[in-house]
C-alpha cells in the first residue's frame, strides 16, 4: 500500500527512469538476455496446459495409447526442467550484472567523489553521502536482480496467454479481455483525487521521521531535564498522525484495490461462461474448452505484479536522483595544459567568494613569501578557514585568481597541488587500518625508516611503540585499540611530515588540549613547519605572536596586517582580540567564597 | 515471522485472530471458482442429452455470486489488514519509545543514535509489511492448496495423495534453502557491513583522502571490500535460488504422476474420466502457490531480522528503580570503594572521594583516566560494579532517576538543541519558567546579545542539532538551560569554555554566573581554570593517584606538578619558525603571569 501511495507522488518518472536505464547501459547484453530467458521459461509454463490438452483428447477417444502418455509425460518433464533452469539461469544472469553494476556504480561514485571539490563535502554531512554510496545503490540491486526477469515473465505471460487464445478461438479471446478493461478502472479509482491526501500522508511520514529522529538523539537532554514525558507526549502525537494519515489513505485505496485482487483471482469466470455456451452449441470441443479453462485460471495473476512495478520503479527513483546528482556534479577541472610550481610562495590576487547567495570575502590581497609564517586571526566567521581552504582548491573562486609560486592554482593537475599543499584540521580521521598504513596514506617510495622517523618527529613515536602491536596496531573505529584526540592529532601531523609538502595550512586546535598531549602536539608542529611556507588558522593569539605576518579578518576583508608589536600598537580590532585573549588565559573558576579570600590575599 | 508477530501484537492477539480469520475466508473464496468449475465440468462430461442447462446457470450464477462476494471480502480483508497493520505498529512503535524513554543514559552513550532511530522507523516499516503483506500471502499460499487437496481427497483419495507425492522429497529441500539461506545470508551480511564501513570511511576521510591522491579504485580497500560484496551477493543469490528453483520443480514433477496412475487406473477401470479431467485441472493449479510459498518464506526471514533487532532492545533492562521514591534533600556527594567496569576493562579501580555541599572539585588526568566516567557514574547513567556512590548521604539507587537528575545540570561538550525556537529551547531548562526568567538566563549566560541579533530574535527557529548555530553559541544556550535549572549541582566539562577560542570570554563569564554556591564537579584540561578548586583530584588508568588543592599538589612534586609544568610551557610557545629572538622573552613574561 505503501509503496503505491509513493508512486503516485511521483511526478516525473520518465526521465528518472532513462537515467536508470542508461546506467545500466554497461550491463545491456546481460540483461537481454536474462530477460530473453526469463521470457523462454514463461513460454515453456505453458506447455504443461498443452499437454493437459493433448491427454485431454487422448481420454475422450478411447482406446488410450499408453506410449502416447509417456510421451506426454516426458513431454511435460521435460517443460518442467527447462522452464525451471531456464528461469534459474535467468536469476544468475540478473544477479551477476546486477552486483557487477552496484560495483561500477560505487566505484564510479568513489571515483568522482574524490574528482569534486571539497566543498562539496562540508555542504553534505558524510551520512547523506554514504546513504548514497550504500543505500542508495543497494536498491537498484533489488531493481535488476529480482524486476527484470520477473517482470519479463509478468508482461510476456498475459500477452503470449491471450496470443494463444486468439489463434485457438477468437471468441474466447475476446470474453478474456473483458476483465482488463474493468481492472484498469480499478486502479485508477484507487489513485484518482490522492494527490492532497498523499502530500498530507508524506508531511505527516517526515514529521513522525523528524520527531523520532529528535526523540532519539535528544534524549540525554530530555532525561537530564525531566522532560520525558513531555517529550513522549509529542512523539506520541506524531506517531498518531501517521497513522491517521496512513488510515485514511487506506480507507480511499483499499476498497478498489481488494476488488482488484478479486476481479484477479477470477479470470476463470469471464472465460467459463462464454465457454460452456459455445461447447453446448457444438462451437467449441471438450478439450479446447478444458485447455481454456485452465488457462483461464492463472492468465491475469500477474497483473498486480506489473502494477507493482510502477511503485518499485519510484522508490528507487528518489536514490537514482541522488546518484546522479553525485555523478553529474562538475569534478574540479583539471587544465589542458598543467604547469607545476617551482617557487611555493602563495598569493591571493583581489579574490572575492560567495557561498551561493553569501558573500564571504572581498578584495582579498594577500602575499605569502615562500619559508614565513603568516597567521590567519579575526572572530569567528569573518572568513579566514574559507581563505585557508581557498587555496588546495576546496572551492573554486569566481573573482580574482590564487597563485602558488607565481602560477594559478587552476593551471595545476590537482593532483600535483594536492602534492605541493599539506593541511592539518581540527577534524581528524583515523582510517580503520594499522598505525603504519594511517601514517604512510598510500605515499608511494616509503621505507619503513621514513615512517618512523615521520612518527618520531611527530612525537608519536613512543606511544606508537607501547602499543599493543606497534606500528602494526590496527587503530580507528573499527580497530580494537582506542587513541586519544591528541594521539590521532599527532598522527595526522606525522601523515603530513612524510609527505614533506612545501606549503601547510594548520588549523590550530586546542579541543585536545590535555596538558601532556598539548605540549607534544607543539613540538610536532614545530618539527612539520620546519622551512615550509606556513598558513595557520590561529585561535590563540599568544601562539602566534612570533608570525612573520598577522592578517587579521572582519566580516570576510583583510582589515589589519603586520606583526604583533605593530598591531598592538593601534587601537583596533586585533588590540581588542588581544585584550580578550589574555583576559580568557587568566580566567579560573572562582565560587563566591574563594573570591572573598583572594581579595584578602590580594 | 513468529519474532515479527510478537512484537506487533503484543497483548493484542485477539485483534490478530479477527484479521486472520477474515483472511481465511477470503483465500477460500479464493478457491470458490476452482469448485464451481469442478461441478460445471462433472455436468458437462454427462452425456449430452442428460446435461441439464438449469444446473450450469446455476452453477455459473454461483460462480458470480461468489466472484461478488468475494470482491466484498476482499475489499474488507484487504483493509482491515492494513488498517491493523497501522494501528499496530503506532502502538509498538510508541511502546518501544516508552521503552526507550526508561533506559538508562549509559544506552545512549553505547549506541549510535542513528541505528535507535533506524529502529523505530525503517526496522518497524519492515515488521509493519510483515504483518500487512506477507503475512496474507503466506496465509494465502498455505490455505488455497489445502482446502484444494481436501477437496480432491474427497473426491479419490488415490489421486489425490498422486497430486503431492513428491512433497515428501520437495519440502525437505524447501527447508535446507532456508538453512543455506541463513548461512549465505550472514556472509554476506558480513561483507555489506564490511564495505558499508568502507563506505562510511571513504566519505569521512575524503579530505585525507584527496590530500593523499588515494581516490576512487585506487583506494584499495575500499575496491576489495566492494569486490568481496559483489562476489558474496552472487554466490548468496546462486545458493539459495538453485535450491529454491529445485523445490519448486520437484514439486511440480509430481504432476507426472497423476497422468500415468489415471492412465493407469483408468485402464483398471477404477478411475473415470471426468474424475481424472478434474484431478488434471484442479490438481495442477494446486501447485503455483505452494511454490510462491519459497519466495514468501525467503522475504519473512529478510524482514526478521528487523524483528529481531527490536527485540534485542526491547530485551534491555531500564536500571532498576526503587519502590520507594525519594528526592535527594543535601547534595554532598561521595564514592565509596567504587569500581566500574566497561565490559572486562576496568575503567575505575578502587576510588574513594568526598565532595562537600557547595565545594568545588576538579578531576584532572590524561585522556582515558576515568574523569568522565566519574561524572557519568554521579548522574547514574550506569550503575557500579562494586562500591557505593552517594549523594546527600544516600546511595543514588535509592532515588528515582527523574529525582536524581532533577538535582544536576551537566554541561558537555556535545550540545543538542530540538528543531524549536531558541526561547523554548533554552526553557527546556525548567517548563515552568515565566518570560522574563528565561531572558534573565539568557542574559547571564551570555546568549542575549547574539540571540537579539537573529532576525526573529527568541523565536528564531533552529535546525534540527542547532546546526544552524556556531559551537560556541549552541554552547551557551546549554549554559542558560542550566541557569534556568538552577541545580543544585553542576557536572561540567571545562573544555566547553575553551571549546570556541573566540567567544572564550563570554562563556567564561557565563559559567561564573552558573556555578555560585553550588557543588561543583569540574572536569578541567587547563590546570589554570582550577588553581582555586577546593579539592584536585589527579587520576590515571582509573585510580586518584594525589588528591589535594592546587597548593598542596605543586608542594608534593607529583604527577600534577609536572603536568602543570608542561602547561605552562606549552602557553608560550608560538608558531614560527624560531628565527625572531624575542620569542624567549616573551615566554618567560606569559609564564610570569600565570604566577
Amino acid at each position: 500500500m505503501k509503496r503505491q501511495i509513493e508512486n503516485m507522488n511521483e511526478t516525473d518518472p520518465k526521465m528518472q527512469k532513462t537515467t536508470l536505464f542508461s546506467l545500466a547501459k554497461q550491463h545491456r547484453g546481460k540483461l537481454s538476455l536474462s530477460a530473453g530467458l526469463s521470457v523462454l521459461s514463461a513460454a515453456l509454463s505453458l506447455i504443461p496446459f498443452y499437454v493437459i490438452y493433448l491427454i485431454a483428447l487422448e481420454l475422450l477417444a478411447p482406446p488410450i495409447e499408453q506410449s502416447r502418455v509417456w510421451q506426454l509425460v516426458w513431454v511435460f518433464t521435460g517443460a518442467v526442467i527447462g522452464r525451471f533452469l531456464l528461469y534459474y539461469i535467468a536469476l544468475v544472469v540478473s544477479h551477476i550484472s546486477a552486483f557487477s553494476l552496484l560495483y561500477d556504480l560505487r566505484i564510479s561514485l568513489a571515483q568522482r567523489l574524490g574528482e569534486l571539490p571539497l566543498g562539496f563535502f562540508s555542504q553534505r554531512t558524510t551520512g547523506s553521502i554514504k546513504k548514497v554510496l550504500s543505500e542508495d545503490v543497494e536498491q537498484i540491486e533489488l531493481f535488476i536482480a529480482h524486476h527484470v526477469p520477473d517482470l519479463a515473465a509478468a508482461i510476456v505471460t498475459p500477452i503470449m496467454t491471450i496470443g494463444l487464445f486468439f489463434v485457438l478461438d477468437w471468441r474466447m479471446a475476446l470474453a478474456a479481455l473483458v476483465p482488463i478493461p474493468i481492472a484498469f478502472v480499478f486502479i485508477s479509482r484507487m489513485t484518482q483525487g490522492l494527490d492532497k491526501v498523499t502530500a498530507e500522508y508524506h508531511n505527516s511520514l517526515e514529521n513522525m521521521n523528524g520527531t523520532i529522529v529528535e526523540y532519539v538523539r535528544g534524549m540525554p537532554v530530555i532525561k537530564v531535564f525531566n522532560q520525558t514525558v513531555d517529550s513522549f507526549t509529542r512523539f506520541q502525537s506524531s506517531v498518531y498522525g501517521y497513522r491517521e494519515l496512513a488510515t485514511q489513505i487506506t480507507k480511499k485505496m483499499a476498497p478498489p484495490y481488494g476488488y482488484f485482487l478479486a476481479l484477479v483471482g477470477s479470470g476463470l469466470f469471464f472465460v467459463l461462461t462464454p465457454g460452456v455456451w459455445l461447447y453446448l452449441r457444438g462451437e467449441l470441443s471438450l478439450p479446447l474448452l478444458l485447455l481454456f479453462l485452465i488457462l483461464g485460471s492463472g492468465y491475469l495473476l500477474p497483473l498486480p505484479q506489473v502494477i507493482g512495478f510502477g511503485s518499485t520503479i519510484s522508490n528507487i527513483n528518489e536514490g537514482v536522483g541522488r546518484i546522479d546528482k553525485v555523478l553529474q556534479h562538475p569534478p574540479i577541472e583539471a587544465p589542458a595544459q598543467p604547469r607545476v610550481p617551482e617557487r611555493y610562495d602563495v598569493e591571493f590576487r583581489d579574490v572575492g567568494f560567495a557561498y551561493g547567495e553569501k558573500q564571504v570575502l572581498r578584495h582579498i590581497n594577500l602575499q605569502v613569501a615562500e619559508g614565513t609564517v603568516t597567521a590567519l586571526v579575526g572572530p569567528s566567521g569573518a572568513g579566514k578557514t574559507t581563505m585557508a581552504r581557498l587555496i588546495p582548491r576546496f572551492w573554486d573562486i569566481h573573482e580574482g585568481e590564487i597563485l602558488i609560486g607565481g602560477i594559478n592554482v587552476k593551471e595545476m593537475m590537482p593532483e600535483t597541488l594536492m602534492d605541493k599543499v599539506a593541511f592539518v584540521f581540527q577534524d581528524i580521521f583515523m582510517f580503520t587500518d594499522t598505525v603504519y598504513e594511517n601514517i604512510r596514506m598510500g605515499l608511494p617510495d616509503v621505507t619503513e625508516a621514513d615512517v618512523i622517523a615521520a612518527a618520531q618527529a611527530a612525537q608519536a613515536h613512543e606511544f606508537v611503540e607501547k602499543l599493543p602491536q606497534g606500528y602494526q596496531t590496527v587503530i580507528g573505529e573499527g580497530g580494537q585499540t582506542h587513541i586519544s584526540g591528541g594521539e590521532k592529532q599527532r598522527i595526522s601531523i606525522a601523515r603530513a611530515i612524510l609527505k614533506n609538502a612545501p606549503i601547510i595550512i594548520l588549523d590550530e586546535a586546542t579541543a585536545f588540549a590535555d596538558p601532556e598531549n598539548e605540549a607534544k602536539i607543539q613540538e610536532a608542529f614545530s618539527q612539520l613547519m620546519h622551512d615550509k611556507t606556513v598558513i595557520v588558522i590561529a585561535h590563540r593569539l599568544s601562539s602566534i605572536t612570533d608570525a612573520d605576518q598577522i592578517v587579521v579578518i572582519n566580516e570576510g576583508q583583510i582589515v589589519e596586517r603586520g606583526q604583533h608589536e605593530q598591531l598592538l600598537a593601534k587601537p583596533a580590532l586585533y588590540k581588542r582580540l588581544w585584550e580578550a585573549h589574555t583576559a580568557a588565559q587568566d580566567w579560573s573558576f572562582q565560587m563566591e567564597d574563594r573570591r572573598e579570600r583572594q581579595k584578602h590575599e590580594g | 515471522m513468529l519474532n515479527a508477530m510478537q512484537i506487533i501484537t503484543g497483548n493484542e492477539r485477539k485483534k490478530l485472530n479477527q484479521v486472520t480469520r477474515l483472511n481465511i475466508l477470503r483465500f477460500m473464496l479464493d478457491g470458490a471458482p476452482s469448485g464451481f468449475l469442478i461441478l460445471v465440468l462433472w455436468e458437462l462430461f454427462k452425456p449430452r442429452d442428460e446435461i441439464s442447462l438449469f444446473k450450469l446457470m446455476a452453477f455459473i450464477g454461483g460462480m458470480l455470486a461468489a466472484l461478488l462476494l468475494t470482491m466484498v471480502v476482499s475489499r474488507t480483508a484487504y483493509s482491515r489488514i492494513h488498517l491493523h497493520a497501522y494501528e499496530l505498529t503506532a502502538e509498538t512503535r510508541l511502546r518501544l519509545g516508552e521503552h526507550l524513554r526508561r533506559l538508562s543514559m549509559g544506552f545512549y552513550k553505547t549506541h549510535d543514535p542513528g541505528d535507535v532511530t533506524a529502529l523505530l522507523l525503517q526496522d518497524m516499516t519492515k515488521v509493519e509489511s510483515v504483518f500487512s503483506h506477507i503475512y496474507g500471502d503466506v496465509v494465502a499460499a498455505l490455505v488455497t492448496p489445502f482446502v484444494t487437496i481436501l477437496f480432491l481427497l474427497f473426491i479419490d483419495w488415490r489421486m489425490a495423495l498422486a497430486v503431492i507425492v513428491t512433497a515428501p522429497l520437495a519440502v525437505p529441500v524447501l527447508m535446507l534453502s532456508q538453512k543455506v539461506g541463513a548461512y549465505f545470508a550472514k556472509k554476506q551480511m558480513a561483507a555489506r557491513n564490511d564495505s558499508i564501513s568502507r563506505m562510511l570511511e571513504y566519505a569521512q576521510g575524503i579530505q585525507d583522502i584527496k590530500a593523499f591522491n588515494l581516490t576512487g579504485a585506487k583506494f584499495q580497500r575500499l575496491d576489495n571490500s566492494l569486490k568481496a560484496l559483489r562476489e558474496a551477493g552472487i554466490r548468496f543469490e546462486a545458493a539459495i535460488g538453485s535450491l529454491v528453483v529445485t523445490y519448486q520443480m520437484m514439486l511440480e514433477l509430481s504432476f507426472t504422476t497423476i497422468l500415468l496412475l489415471g492412465t493407469f487406473l483408468l485402464a483398471q477401470g477404477t478411475l473415470d474420466v471426468p474424475t481424472f479431467l478434474i484431478f488434471l485441472v484442479a490438481g495442477y493449479s494446486l501447485y503455483r502457490p505452494l511454490q510462491a510459498l519459497a519466495v514468501f518464506l525467503g522475504e519473512l526471514r529478510f524482514m526478521s531480522l528487523a524483528a529481531e533487532r527490536i527485540l534485542k532492545v526491547l530485551d534491555v533492562k531500564p536500571l532498576p528503580e526503587p519502590d520507594i521514591p525519594q528526592a535527594p534533600e543535601s547534595f554532598d556527594i561521595e564514592f565509596k570503594n567504587v569500581t566500574f567496569r566497561y565490559g572486562d576493562q576496568d575503567v575505575l579501580q578502587n576510588v574513594s572521594f568526598k565532595i562537600p555541599e557547595k565545594s568545588m572539585t576538579a578531576l584532572v588526568g590524561p585522556s582515558g583516566s576515568g574523569k568522565t566516567t566519574i561524572t557519568n557514574l554521579i548522574a547514574r547513567f550506569w550503575d557500579v560494579n562494586e562500591g557505593d556512590v552517594l549523594v546527600g548521604g544516600q546511595n543514588v539507587q535509592a532515588y528515582t532517576a527523574e529525582n536524581l537528575l532533577a538535582s544536576m545540570s551537566a554541561i558537555f561538550q556535545d550540545v543538542y538543541l530540538f528543531h524549536d525556537t531558541i526561547y523554548n529551547n533554552i526553557k527546556v531548562g525548567n517548563q515552568n519558567a515565566s518570560w522574563e526568567e528565561v531572558i534573565a538566563a539568557a542574559q547571564a549566560a551570555q546568549c542575549h546579545e547574539f540571540v537579539t541579533k537573529l532576525p526573529d530574535g527568541y523565536e528564531t527557529v533552529v535546525g534540527e542539532g542547532g546546526s544552524t548555530l556556531s559551537g560556541g553559541e549552541k554552547q551557551r544556550i546549554s549554559i542558560a538551560r542550566a541557569i534556568l535549572k538552577d541545580a543544585p549541582i553542576i557536572l561540567l566539562d571545562e573544555a566547553t569554555a575553551s571549546l570556541d577560542p573566540e567567544n572564550e570570554a563570554q562563556i567564561q563569564a557565563a559559567i561564573g554566573q552558573l556555578v555560585q554556591s553550588k557543588t561543583l564537579i569540574v572536569i578541567a584540561h587547563r590546570l589554570s581554570t582550577i588553581a582555586n578548586a577546593n579539592q584536585i583530584l589527579v587520576l590515571e588508568k582509573g585510580s586518584i593517584v594525589e588528591r589535594g588543592t592546587h597548593d598542596d599538589l605543586l608542594a608534593a612534586d607529583g604527577l600534577y606538578t609536572n603536568l602543570w609544568k608542561q602547561q605552562s610551557r606549552a602557553r608560550g610557545w608560538k608558531f614560527s619558525h624560531g628565527r625572531k629572538k624575542e620569542g624567549a622573552s616573551q615566554i618567560k613574561t606569559s609564564v610570569e603571569r600565570e604566577k
